[in-house]
């Protein structure tokens, strides 16, 4: 490695979870990111500064004036331009050293599956059901982990899809499509800056657990945050047998193996 | 009779109606008057302490609002017509003693009853914060009250870059910053505020282009310096909270003793490895004890016991979820929202994927924080690591 990639990511060096190997692994992962609104801000950032080889970010969307209160990607001076377009040039003042690919559009059908293919982990920071809902399917079919979040007003959930494992409940086994139909969205319920904050940043966490291979993931387990309690709890959720989407055939060996449904005290 | 004056016949027998003055009797006894005129009405004026919900919006926000269906609402309008619409949709939504205030704002207005001229936000504010005015709790008077706020942010490095951009982008009025450094290509990696062509600018100052490019709308102060005894009241006077992201213990002590003395919230979080813990230390708090960090560490450690001087290993997202955190507990602070973590510390095991709650108390012999002691000053400490680790 480069000396003045060493120097880059000297302080992370210094933990034994990232010696030089798994340094490069990072340098040589690709990472898509679906969304760089509230969740995908603090994700790319991090995930840009710690050194993320590929980072592909698609949006479709344009940077709004009401954007701006959570979505640090963006600037005062970007509103009107592309989201992936502004979020790019961003991560890019961070970090020149690693490779930003833009999408200015909305992935889906082939698009979609063409970018999950060349994925190494896939984070969903999009804000719709049905985007929700395509990119869990795509994992699927293409067995690539997924790392997933919401937020709304006070509180905020993530999640993570290991698709690339066995067994792995899929977002239509936790939200069956009839029942997501009436969730509410940040434009209806607003929502607290910082609470969308905390929620991609744990994303970016988790995905680079999995890039790294180190510490628990936080697969079939939902991870739920009440800001006005400063709660995290977690519960474990597992494959519906009647699932559309995966009819992931059931194990009872792995998925009953903590029956706790809260893991934290409250 | 048009359809409009059958409806109101039947809503007037149906909904109490009281006088100005009954409904001002009712709302000291600890009865909600609610305001439902639209927002180019009420900026003339509107009665003291009405929640002003809109009338478009009530039924969604107003169990937010008032979670007790047992709560006496008082409807008030312009005239006492459009309330009567209003109480009886309240009415079906559950409330049991909904009345209907006769005459409405003119009539109280003219009877000489207290009202005031609400603040409301600029029209490019009110698209800017738009997701936090959709937020009953917050809403209009709760972002007024974020851009009256003043948050001191001790270092503006790995948990200082989170919580700062995220209170400039929520719209906390005034942002201070101290710090003394400059920005090094090795701080990239987690200190997300600054930029590969600002390396070797002072944080602050690259902080600050940072901030204001996402929201010019707010004052940045930097603070160039080292924070010491000499300095510290000074800087920290006149500010609503302190955010304590700094990573050495001389420091700690500093802003620990300093917030206790002035009676400011001091919002610490650390960060070790793949760990990290937040609390809130305020002793002048009244609804909860948790003591101050004097309390857990009376004094450093002996430099044989201290943490070693050299620079740990950190991944940038840790400081960036424990900053967030921090975030989170300043605008709880400054909204009165919900428990702040005052008594309360909570630890992140990110390997794990454990979070845990833990109880923190008081010291009753705390040399800083019991109750009457007299503030025994500041401790300059030099060093408090060990050096030759």
């Amino acid at each position: 490695m480069e000396d003045r990639l060493l120097l880059r990511y000297s302080r992370q060096l210094l933990l034994p979870e990232i010696d030089l190997a798994r340094q490069e692994r990072l340098l040589a992962a690709r990472l898509l990111l679906v969304g760089a609104g509230g969740l995908g801000s603090p994700a790319a950032l991090y995930l840009a500064g710690c050194g993320i080889g590929q980072l592909t970010i698609c949006d479709g969307d344009t940077v709004e004036l009401s954007n701006l209160h959570r979505q640090i990607l963006h600037r005062t001076g970007d509103i009107g331009r592309n989201k992936a377009e502004s979020a790019a040039d961003t991560l890019a003042d961070l970090n020149p050293e690693i490779r930003v690919m833009a999408l200015n559009y909305r992935l889906d059908g082939a698009s979609l599956q063409e970018q999950v293919a060349m994925a190494d982990v896939v984070i969903d920071g999009s804000d719709n059901f049905p985007t929700r809902y395509a990119i869990n399917a795509a994992c699927q079919a293409l067995s690539k982990p997924l790392v997933s979040g919401a937020v709304i007003g006070w509180e905020g959930q993530a999640t993570v899809f290991r698709f690339d494992e066995t067994a792995s409940p899929c977002l239509a086994c936790l939200y069956p499509p009839d029942a997501a139909n009436a969730a509410a969205s940040c434009s209806e319920q607003g929502i607290l800056a910082p609470v969308a904050g905390v929620i991609g940043s744990l994303l970016a966490l988790e995905a680079l657990k999995i890039l790294l291979g180190a510490g628990d993931i936080l697969h079939s387990r939902l991870l739920r945050f009440n800001a006005k309690s400063l709660q995290f709890r977690i519960s474990h959720f597992i494959p519906d047998p009647q699932c559309r989407i995966c009819r992931a055939p059931q194990s009872a060996n792995d998925l009953t193996g903590d029956p706790a449904a809260d893991r934290m005290p409250g | 009779m048009k359809g409009k004056d059958r409806r109101l016949a039947e809503l007037r027998a149906e909904i109490p109606e009281v006088t100005p003055a009954e409904a001002l009797a009712l709302q000291q006894q600890g009865a909600v008057l609610i305001d439902v005129r639209d927002q180019d009405e009420i900026i003339q004026g509107s009665p003291a302490g009405a929640y002003r919900l809109g009338r478009s919006y009530l039924e969604l926000r107003i169990e937010e609002a008032v979670p007790d269906m047992d709560r006496i609402l008082l409807v008030l309008c312009a005239g006492g017509v459009r309330s009567l619409f209003a109480a009886e949709s309240l009415k079906q939504l559950g409330y049991r003693d909904v009345r209907s205030v006769k005459g409405g704002f003119n009539r109280w207005k003219n009877e000489g009853h207290p009202f005031e001229i609400p603040r409301f936000l600029k029209p490019q504010d009110r698209e800017r914060y738009a997701r936090h005015l959709l937020m009953p709790d917050v809403g209009e008077e709760g972002q007024l009250k974020l851009l009256d706020s003043k948050v001191l942010l001790i270092g503006a490095g790995g948990l200082g870059s989170p919580a700062a951009y995220y209170l400039a982008a929520a719209g906390v009025g005034t942002l201070g910053l101290v710090d003394h450094d400059v920005v090094d290509r090795s701080n990239l990696q987690r200190q997300i505020l600054h930029t590969e062509e600002r390396v070797g600018m002072p944080k602050v100052e690259s902080a600050k282009i940072a901030l204001q490019a996402l929201n010019s709308g707010i004052e940045v102060i930097g603070y160039q310096t080292h924070l010491d005894s000499g300095n510290v009241e000074d800087i920290f006077t006149g500010y609503d909270v302190i955010v304590d992201g700094t990573d050495n213990l001389a420091t700690r002590y500093l802003i620990n003793d300093a917030c206790v003395k002035l009676g400011l919230p001091n919002v610490h979080a650390a960060v070790y490895r793949f760990e990290g813990q937040i609390t809130v230390f305020w002793p002048a708090y009244e609804k909860a004890q948790g003591g101050c960090y004097r309390c857990m560490f009376p004094q450093p450690p002996p430099p044989e016991l201290a943490p070693s001087c050299a620079e740990a290993g950190v991944l940038g997202v840790m400081p960036g979820v424990l900053g967030l955190l921090q975030a989170v507990e300043v605008i709880k602070i400054l909204l009165s929202i919900g428990e702040p973590l005052v008594g309360r510390q909570l630890h992140y095991d990110a390997l794990s994927s454990q979070f845990t709650l833990l109880k923190t108390r008081a010291n009753p012999q705390c040399r800083y924080c019991r109750e009457g002691a007299e503030f025994p000053g500041y401790d300059d400490y030099t060093q408090v690591c060990a050096s030759n680790a």
